[in-house]
C-alpha cells in the first residue's frame, strides 16, 4: 500500500531524490555504526590498558541507551496512521496490534544499534586480551536495545498515559546527566555496576531481554484496550479560542491575520511543534563546539554556529514554507487578496522569530566576547538572504505535509530543491569568509557577510516581489501538489 | 457582465475533461450547475478560481482574465472542498481570520455570524473543538457560511447540500435565496431538486460540455429528471 502511494504520486520523481538522499544518510549511519563497534574493543585495550574492556564499553553503552530513550521519548511515533488505515478492515486488532509493535523493533534507532553491537560483538571475538562471555555480553546489549524500545512506547504521548511522568523521566534524566557532568553523581560508575551485574552471568544477561518482553505485552495490553478509532485523533482536551498577540499583529493588516493563524499552526500541530523544542537545543552550539577543543574555536566555526543560533527556528520552519499551509492552500489563493500578502505574512513572521532567538544569544558574549558581533552579523545574514533563498525554493518545493506527524526522520514535504539550496547558504558565507581570512581580514569577511544581509533586509519588498512572481509562474504546479494527499 | 468562460477548455494530457464554448453570467443570477461525476462542474469552478490552469480560452470576471488579474480575489469568495478550511483552528478563529482578510473587526464578524445560529443548530459558535474534529456536515456549514464573510459579489458553493442532514439541506436553501440579491452564486449539486429550488438558471454539463443551458421553468425539474433517466 505504501510502496503505492509512493510510486503513484505526482511528486514521484522528487520523492525519489528524497529516498536517495535517505538511503545515503542511512548507508552513512549504518558504516559508521559497524565502524565504531568494531573498533571500540581495540581502541579501548590500545587506549584503556587498565580498565576492564567489556565492562568499559557497557557503560558508554547504557549512557547511549538512556540518551536513546530520551529522544525515543520524544520523537518516538507510534504508527497510528497505519492503525487507522487497518482498523475496518478484516484484520484481527491483536494481528494490528502485533504488527505495530514489530514493526518498531527495525526503526533507524534500533537498526543502527543492532548493526553496531553485532560488529562490536564480531570484533571483540578476535580482539587479544579482550576477555569477555559473548552470549552474555550480547543477550544484555540486545537486551538493553529492545528494552528500551519497548519502555518508550508505554509513554507515548498520542496515548496520553502519563504525560507528566514522560516530562518528568526527561527533566531528571537531564538534572543526573547534568550533576554527573560536574562530578556530583558518579553515573559512570553506576551505570558500570549495573553493567557488570547484567553479565554475571546467562541469567542477569537475560533481564532486559525479560524486560523487553515484558513491556512489549505491557504496551500490547495497554494498546488494546484503548485502541479505537476514537483515540487516533490528536485533539487536545482544553481547547479555546484564543488570541495571540492580535495587537502586534494587527500592525500588518492582512498578513498580520495569516501570521497569527501561523502562530497557531505552529503551536496546535505537532511536526511544528517538535520543532519548537529543538530550538533550545541549538542555543546550546556554542557550547558544544568550544568543548571540542581550540581548532572548533576559529571564526569560522563560531559564525556557523551563530548561523544557527540566531536562525535556527526559521531555518527548520522556513524550509518547508508554503508546504506547512498544504492542508488549507486553496483558500490562501483564493482569499489572501495577492500572493504577495502570504510571502510577506511568512517572511515578517519568520523575521520577528529571528530576532527573538537572537536576543537571550547575545548572551554567548560573555563565554566568548566574538559572539557579540558575529550573533548580529549572522542575524543579518540570516534575515536578509538565508529567508529569499527559502522562500525562492518555495517555488520548487511542492510537497504536501501532514502537519500532525512528528518531526523526527520525517522528510515529507522535503524535496531535492530544498537540499540543493542548503549548498549556497552554507557557501556564501564560506566563500566571503575565507576570501578575507586570506588577506588576513576575517573582520572584513563577518562584516561584508552582516552588510550583504543588511542589503537584502532594507530591500526585502523587492526580493518578495521576485519571489512572488517565481511562485506565481509555479502556482498551479505547487497547488496540484499540495492537494495530492 | 460579471462572470464569462469564453472558449475555456481544460485537458489531462490528451483527454479532454472540459470545453466550454461560452457562459456569460450577469450579476444577481443563481446558477445551478448539475452533471454526473466527472462532468466537469469541480474543474469549472478550479479554473474560475484560478487553482488550475487553463489548455486554452480565458474566464473573465468583470472583463479581467482570473489568470492574469488578482482583482477578483476581493469581491469573490468560494468553499469547494475542506482545503478551505484551516482545520487546527476552533470555528469562531476560523471566522475571524476570514473576516479579517476581508478587513472585518471580530466584532462585525461576531455580528454577521449571528443571524446564522439557528442553521449552525448550536454546534458551531463558541464550539471547543478545532475544525479538525467536527462532523463532515458541520466542517461544512462552516466552509459554507464562512464564504458568505465580507459580502462578496460571487460565491461559488461546491456540492453544498451534500452530507447535511435535510434540516440543514432546507435551511441551507432559505439562506441562499435570502441573500439572492446580494451575491450571484454558483452553486453546483447532485441534487436535482435542491438546485432547482435555489437557482435563477440551470446549466446541466455532461462529459465537459455544457448540454443544457435555461432558465429556471416551472418543468425544469421534471426536464432534468428526464435528462439523467438513463
Amino acid at each position: 500500500m505504501s510502496w503505492k502511494s509512493f510510486m503513484r504520486s505526482p511528486a514521484f520523481t522528487q520523492n525519489l531524490a528524497t529516498t536517495i538522499m535517505m538511503a545515503f544518510l542511512g548507508l552513512y549511519f549504518g558504516v559508521s555504526f559497524i565502524a565504531l563497534g568494531a573498533a571500540s574493543p581495540h581502541a579501548i585495550t590500545e587506549m584503556m590498558p587498565d580498565v576492564d574492556g567489556p565492562i568499559y564499553f557497557g557503560r558508554y553503552f547504557l549512557y547511549f541507551t538512556i540518551y536513546t530513550f530520551l529522544t525515543r521519548l520524544i520523537f518516538q511515533n507510534f504508527g497510528f496512521k497505519d492503525l487507522k488505515q487497518y482498523i475496518l478492515q478484516k484484520i484481527p486488532k491483536s494481528t494490528l496490534l502485533h504488527y505495530i509493535l514489530t514493526k518498531s523493533a527495525f526503526n533507524w534507532i534500533n537498526v543502527m544499534s543492532l548493526l553496531g553491537v553485532i560488529a562490536y560483538l564480531i570484533s571483540a571475538s578476535f580482539a587479544e586480551g579482550y576477555d569477555m562471555n559473548l552470549l552474555n555480553h550480547g543477550l544484555a546489549l540486545v537486551g538493553l536495545i529492545y528494552a528500551s524500545n519497548y519502555k518508550a512506547f508505554l509513554f507515548d504521548k498520542q496515548l496520553s498515559i502519563n504525560k507528566v511522568a514522560t516530562g518528568s523521566i526527561i527533566i531528571v534524566v537531564i538534572l543526573v546527566n547534568y550533576l554527573d557532568y560536574k562530578g556530583f553523581i558518579p553515573l559512570g560508575d553506576i551505570l558500570e555496576f549495573i553493567y557488570s551485574f547484567l553479565v554475571l552471568n546467562i541469567g542477569t544477561a537475560l533481564l532486559p531481554l525479560l524486560g523487553a518482553i515484558s513491556a512489549y505485552f505491557l504496551s500490547y495490553k495497554t494498546l488494546s484496550q484503548i485502541a479505537y478509532l476514537e483515540d487516533t485523533k490528536t485533539s487536545e482536551t482544553s481547547i479555546s479560542d484564543v488570541n495571540i498577540g492580535s495587537g502586534l499583529f494587527a500592525r500588518f493588516g492582512k498578513a498580520g491575520k495569516l501570521m497569527e493563524m501561523e502562530v497557531k499552526l505552529i503551536l496546535r500541530n505537532k511536526r511544528a511543534r517538535n520543532m519548537l523544542y529543538i530550538v533550545p537545543f541549538m542555543g546550546i552550539y556554542p557550547l558544544i563546539i568550544h568543548g571540542q577543543g581550540d581548532q572548533m574555536g576559529s571564526m569560522g566555526w563560531m559564525m556557523f554556529v551563530a548561523i544557527f543560533c540566531t536562525g535556527g527556528y526559521a531555518l527548520t520552519y522556513g524550509q518547508l514554507l508554503l508546504s506547512w499551509n498544504s492542508e488549507h492552500f486553496d483558500l490562501l489563493q483564493t482569499k489572501m487578496t495577492s500572493i504577495k500578502e502570504i510571502f510577506q505574512a511568512k517572511y515578517f513572521l519568520q523575521c520577528i522569530l529571528i530576532i527573538c532567538q537572537t536576543l537571550p544569544m547575545l548572551l554567548w558574549g560573555f563565554y566568548k566576547t566574538e559572539y557579540f558581533y558575529l550573533m548580529p552579523a549572522m542575524m543579518f545574514y540570516n534575515l536578509g538572504v538565508v529567508l529569499f533563498l527559502y522562500m525562492l525554493s518555495a517555488s520548487y518545493n511542492s510537497k504536501r505535509v501532514d502537519t500532525n506527524k512528528g518531526a523526527a526522520m520525517n522528510y515529507e514535504g522535503f524535496s531535492l530543491a530544498l537540499f540543493l539550496i542548503i549548498i549556497p547558504i552554507m557557501a556564501i558565507p564560506v566563500l566571503i569568509f575565507y576570501g578575507a581570512n586570506a588577506f588576513d581580514h576575517p573582520f572584513l569577511g563577518v562584516f561584508l557577510i552582516a552588510l550583504i544581509g543588511l542589503i537584502g533586509f532594507v530591500f526585502h519588498d523587492k526580493l518578495i516581489n521576485i519571489s512572488v512572481a517565481l511562485f506565481k509562474k509555479n502556482r498551479y504546479k505547487i497547488g496540484a501538489a499540495f492537494r495530492n494527499k | 457582465m460579471l462572470l464569462e468562460f469564453r472558449n475555456i477548455k481544460k485537458m489531462y494530457g490528451s483527454m479532454t475533461v472540459l470545453e466550454i464554448e461560452n457562459i456569460s453570467i450577469d450579476k444577481g443570477e443563481c446558477i445551478g450547475l448539475v452533471g454526473n461525476n466527472g462532468a466537469g462542474k469541480t474543474t469549472a469552478f478550479s479554473l474560475m478560481l484560478d487553482l488550475i490552469r487553463a489548455t486554452e480560452g480565458q474566464v473573465l470576471t468583470k472583463g479581467h482574465d482570473v489568470s492574469v488579474d488578482e482583482t477578483w480575489k476581493k469581491y469573490t469568495s468560494a468553499f469547494i472542498d475542506e482545503t478551505f478550511l484551516v482545520d487546527f483552528l476552533t470555528p469562531n478563529e476560523y471566522f475571524d481570520f476570514v473576516g479579517g482578510l476581508n478587513q472585518w473587526s471580530k466584532a462585525d464578524t461576531d455580528e454577521f455570524l449571528k443571524q446564522f445560529e439557528v442553521f449552525f443548530s448550536g454546534e458551531i459558535i463558541g464550539a471547543r473543538k478545532y475544525i479538525r474534529d467536527l462532523s463532515k456536515g458541520n466542517q461544512k456549514k462552516v466552509g459554507i457560511i464562512a464564504s458568505l464573510i465580507g459580502n462578496p459579489e460571487i460565491v461559488v458553493l461546491d456540492e453544498p447540500f451534500a452530507s447535511l442532514d435535510p434540516t440543514s439541506q432546507i435551511r441551507l436553501k432559505k439562506i441562499i435565496t435570502d441573500r439572492l440579491d446580494m451575491h450571484t452564486f454558483l452553486i453546483s449539486s447532485h441534487d436535482l431538486t435542491h438546485v432547482a429550488e435555489v437557482s435563477s438558471r440551470i446549466i446541466i454539463l455532461e462529459k465537459g460540455k455544457v448540454v443544457m443551458d435555461n432558465l429556471k421553468t416551472e418543468d425544469t425539474v421534471k426536464k432534468m429528471t428526464e435528462y439523467f433517466a438513463v
